[in-house]
């Protein structure tokens, strides 16, 4: 039984995790997270699930923690806001060991700023791209894998 | 050795494809060791065609050289550069594997990376 417990915790702790938060106090802003766990640097244990970000869905002994899904992530950020442009897109990861290569936690943080139609006579909307794309995926595109793994 | 080689750190060039505004998004990084954070002991190998992915008493952990690889990724596909945004850490406490006990000595074995990240249009 306490074997189980430790296991499950273990688990729990274990388990990757993606995040989108979006602030909307001032000018919009987003913040996306997605990490995952990997065994002896390379193996991937469990990450988070592009799919289901906020959600207590991990996927396991797959690699989602890439850029291009946290982009796939802000993409679908941006529609669901229905943001007409966005400025100061950054990204970074941050790497952290345990027990020296056992294990690793890899994150990619995903941030930008995204502007509504109101937003645009400001000064705020300088340099900020227009969005040109705002056709909604089609059900073939629905049917599809949306995010991907290298 | 083999454990040296894989917390070397490595470069990175991550790309992807905006899709709301046609734009491509770039990170590029390097991580590295020194020792007395000066010598460099181990690195991401920066160079254009590496030979190997780490570099061993050189230092690649530079803005100049990661700004170098954006930059010339951006002139390869003729693509005009933005929202270019650096992050940095510095970790100058080394820490006992597996516990949070740092050797007491600042500066004796320290890790660094830089990260740029910016977008293509």
């Amino acid at each position: 039984m306490k074997r189980a417990a430790l296991l499950a915790l273990a688990a729990v702790l274990l388990a990757g995790c993606s995040t989108v938060t979006v602030s909307r106090n001032g000018p919009t802003m987003v913040n996306i997270e997605n990490s995952g766990w990997y065994l002896l640097n390379f193996i991937p244990l469990a990450s988070g699930n592009p799919a289901n970000p906020n959600g207590f869905s991990t996927r396991l002994f797959s690699k989602t923690v890439t850029l291009e899904n946290n982009i796939k992530m802000l993409d679908k950020v941006i529609e669901d806001e229905e943001a007409v442009a966005i400025r100061d897109l950054t990204s970074f990861t941050i790497d952290e060991h345990i027990l020296l290569i056992l294990l690793k936690r890899h994150a990619y943080h995903t941030s930008a700023q995204l502007l509504k139609e109101e937003d645009m006579e400001k000064s705020s909307a300088a340099g900020a791209t227009r969005v040109i794309n705002r056709k909604k995926p089609s059900p073939e595109d629905e049917n599809s894998t949306p995010y991907t793994e290298p | 050795m083999g454990s040296a080689m894989l917390l070397a750190g490595c470069f990175t060039l991550d790309s992807a494809d905006l899709r709301a505004t046609g734009e491509e998004h770039v990170c590029v990084g390097n991580r590295g060791w020194y020792l007395f954070n000066i010598i460099p002991l181990a690195c991401g190998n920066a160079s254009e065609d590496p030979f190997m992915p780490w570099v061993f008493f050189r230092n690649d952990v530079t803005m100049d050289k990661i700004q170098r690889r954006f930059m010339d990724y951006a002139k390869f596909y003729g693509k005009q550069t933005g929202d270019m945004s650096y992050y940095t850490q510095e970790s100058v406490l080394f820490e006992i594997p597996g516990t949070d006990f740092p050797v007491p000595v600042p500066y004796l074995l320290t890790y660094k990376e830089i990260q740029l990240s910016g977008v293509l249009k």
